[in-house]
């Protein structure tokens, strides 16, 4: 498992994500964002090792300075005028900051979601919300298994066809055969999801009083990082509230200074983004103790 | 409960939840509230059909058939993974709306593009391309489902192709736009718009490509099983 954090239970890493998301795009003052995206950037990298630092060089960051840009040269906001554009209109500084601002909103908040697709698998999601809708939750999860199974009953088609010398020959050879294994294969999958339902049915699907089976355990450990977390999103949310970070960029840049309240929802804030990173901490170094002893 | 039932509260919640989004917006300077609350909305406006199918207790037969269709989408997607705009995942839900009606149209648009997004990467973006799918799925099966113009296949791949590319490139660019745009003027949104319309025009020309090559033979594997076993 490349993170302690997802052997968490789904509900803590949902409690975690939603948060993390929904104050990226709720405290847009500069502090909290670089806050939000060094803390993403780094459980990101740490979920998925170097190629991250890749994606993010290669796509992450061209992606702020295009919204950056796009921003700058068709918005005409602001007071600070740097100079005139060839359409006559104003370039200002208000409008570059202020898309830069969403450019880096549109990085954390693709971030963080690379973050969720590896810790929140399909099995998680299901055990979140499959209860409520057990009928769309079985769908999403037979679409999920399908899948493969068509992928290599296509491979076994076109083996069979090669061998069977029924491979036709010519200009679009490659591409005709293709068509004929696709074709086979979406006739058999039809035929054989009739056959499936068929079978399902037989072993009393619908019935009464059946239950899904379900791997996840609230742990002591869980409780623990809800009540944190549950902590640190009642004090962020307060510094919010009471107006400590205020950031607005239209058509005047105005920024709450470094208060004392501000530094000191910083601190909560860092500490909530870095969560998953201590938590992975804290077992690395109880492992290695537990490790040390025998 | 049956679907008009549904639809009414549907559009009714709807409607209700972007009344208190306008007021609130009265109240609350920025534009940090925009992308959630345009989520809120979509996911509103979709529990009903949700609910009603649950309540519905779909048959065994039609679930995995949904399911199947679905996962022929998904796994086309898989394989043009290399070219992001070769989606047949499109043409596939078209074919599913024709032939299944409008309703398993909508779901398995819906369901695909979920689905589809554990392989992909899920995102801000998800919820759009889900509705944006779905929309597809719904128009497509209330313009062809059941009529004679069925059989035509030119006519199932121009409007394919123009629906493919008009409603679900409009929907899911209302993402990027609420995501980058920060003053929402019309050049502004224009400018997002235009930077997305190479893509979605090659989306719209290669589903109607391959609505053209093999929509009819498709439609016509499903009417097969339709009739076998007798259902829908």
């Amino acid at each position: 498992m490349k993170s302690a954090f997802c052997r968490c239970h789904p509900a803590v890493n949902l409690i975690f994500f939603g948060g993390v998301i929904v104050f990226a795009m709720l405290l847009n003052h500069p502090l909290f964002l670089g806050i939000s995206m060094l803390s993403s950037l780094a459980y990101a990298v740490k979920l998925k090792g170097k190629p991250m630092l890749k994606t993010f060089f290669l796509f992450l960051f061209p992606l702020l300075i295009g919204v950056t840009l796009i921003n700058a040269l068709t918005a005409h906001y602001g007071v600070t005028k740097l100079c005139t554009l060839w359409d006559g209109n104003s370039l200002t500084l208000e409008s570059i900051v202020y898309g830069a601002v969403t450019g880096a909103l549109v990085v954390i908040t693709i971030t963080w979601f690379m973050c969720w697709n590896e810790v929140v698998t399909e099995d998680k999601f299901m055990h979140l919300f499959g209860k409520r809708m057990p009928h769309l939750a079985l769908l999403v999860l037979m679409v999920l298994r399908f899948v493969p199974l068509y992928i290599n009953q296509l491979k076994e088609v076109m083996d069979a066809r090669k061998n069977a010398g029924l491979e036709s020959e010519g200009k679009f050879a490659k591409i005709k055969n293709a068509c004929h294994a696709v074709s086979g294969v979406v006739t058999w999958a039809l035929e054989h999801s009739i056959e499936t339902a068929d079978s399902m049915k037989s072993r009393g699907y619908g019935l009464k009083g059946r239950t899904s089976y379900s791997r996840f355990t609230l742990s002591p450990a869980d409780i623990t990082m809800v009540a944190a977390m549950i902590i640190l999103i009642t004090v962020i949310a307060a510094g919010k509230i009471f107006g400590s970070i205020n950031a607005s960029y239209n058509p005047v840049i105005r920024l709450s200074g470094a208060t004392p309240l501000l530094i000191f929802t910083a601190a909560f804030y860092a500490f909530y983004c870095f969560l998953p990173i201590f938590f992975d901490i804290e077992e690395e170094i109880r492992w290695n103790r537990l490790y040390a002893k025998t | 409960m049956n679907v008009k039932k549904i639809a009414v509260i549907s559009v009714l919640l709807t409607a209700a939840l972007i009344a208190a989004a306008c007021i609130t917006s009265q109240f609350l300077s920025g534009k940090e509230f925009y992308y959630p609350m345009a989520m809120l909305i979509i996911v509103t406006a979709c529990v009903p059909f949700f609910i009603s199918f649950e309540k519905n207790r779909p048959s065994a037969r039609e679930l995995v058939v949904l399911a199947c269709m679905s996962a022929l989408a998904v796994a086309s997607r898989a394989a043009f993974y290399a070219l992001p705009t070769v989606k047949p995942l499109c043409a596939i839900v078209i074919i599913a709306a024709v032939s299944l009606g409008p309703q398993t149209g909508f779901i398995c648009g819906v369901l695909s593009m979920f689905a589809s997004n554990f392989i992909f990467g899920h995102g801000p973006w998800t919820v759009f391309q889900m509705l944006g799918m779905g929309a597809v799925g719904l128009i497509m099966g209330l313009i062809f489902y059941g009529r004679k113009i069925r059989s035509s296949r030119i006519l199932l791949a121009v409007i394919g192709g123009i629906i493919s590319f008009a409603v679900y490139g409009l929907i899911v660019d209302i993402s990027s736009v609420l995501m980058m745009s920060t003053d929402f003027s019309l050049s502004q949104i224009l400018t997002i718009y235009a930077s997305g319309l190479g893509y979605n025009l090659s989306h719209g020309i290669t589903t109607a490509a391959i609505l053209l090559v093999a929509g009819q033979i498709f439609i016509e594997k499903l009417d097969r099983i339709k009739i076998k076993f007798g259902m829908f």
